[in-house]
């Protein structure tokens, strides 16, 4: 299935959206490894695996718990540490 | 006893390269005009950005939100704060977004309550669970042309139900 990730924070810098290519039956908790593979070419100045590590999935109206399901086409948001106020 | 009205909240983002915060209308919010001021006690923070962190010279700050999560939060949390001090309490909440140089006014969080010690702890709980909670982000620029994201705190794990799917 496809996903389409929007970017904020730290993640900007990567571009504005992200698309991944998931397994069917996928999982929020599935898409830290793709995503990964997919910053691969930043990782000699980033830490990208600790970033994705430390963030968390949401939509418009709440943050994702691991295992909810996926569905090709979704949007999703990623949010990487807050530092608002 | 008195029979006391369900509290007012105002929640907002706003661009500030388009519009500045405006304390003093937060401030107005929560206090009311004429016959229909309730509140005996109104508590005004206002968050600026500073020309220093960890060190660096700051020049400024931009601030990134991902606003209808954002503005939901900042609802849930002037909603928790009511169910702690007072469901007649009134909030005013407003973030900016965009870049602000120094002295540029971040946040504005206005608590209108009929006794003071309500207002000051609704109004740090507020601020705390914003920081803590509230998808924002802020992208600092230094005085070296050096530009770097804060670290932030990790999002705490949801309520969500497990039985909930994306649509």
């Amino acid at each position: 299935m496809q996903i389409t990730l929007q970017t904020f924070g730290a993640f900007r810098q990567f571009g504005r959206n992200i698309e991944l290519d998931l397994n069917d039956n996928a999982k929020v908790a599935d898409l830290r490894i793709p995503l990964v593979t997919a910053l691969a070419e930043f990782s000699a100045k980033f830490d990208i695996a600790g970033l994705v590590a430390s963030s968390r999935f949401a939509t418009e109206t709440e943050i994702l718990d691991e295992d909810v399901a996926l569905f090709d086409g979704n949007l999703i948001t990623i949010l990487p540490p807050v530092s608002g106020g | 006893m008195p029979q006391f009205e369900t509290g007012r909240i105002f929640v907002d983002v706003m661009d500030v390269e388009q519009h500045s915060l405006d304390a003093m209308a937060g401030l107005a919010f929560v206090t009311g005009t004429g016959i229909a001021v309730r509140n005996g006690a109104e508590n005004l923070f206002v968050g600026t950005v500073r020309n220093h962190n960890l060190g660096k010279k700051v020049l400024g700050i931009s601030y990134d939100v991902f606003e209808p999560l954002a503005k939901q939060s900042f609802l849930e949390i002037c909603q928790e704060a009511q169910a702690k001090w007072g469901e007649e309490l009134d909030f005013y909440v407003v973030h900016a977004k965009g870049k602000l140089d120094i002295g540029g006014v971040s946040i504005v969080i206005a608590v209108g309550s009929p006794h003071r010690d309500e207002a000051f702890k609704a109004s740090r709980y507020v601020i705390e669970e914003i920081k803590h909670r509230s998808p924002v982000w802020k992208l600092e620029h230094y005085a070296d042309g050096d530009s770097e994201w804060s670290k932030g705190c990790e999002l705490c794990s949801s309520n969500h139900t497990h039985e909930a799917h994306v649509i």
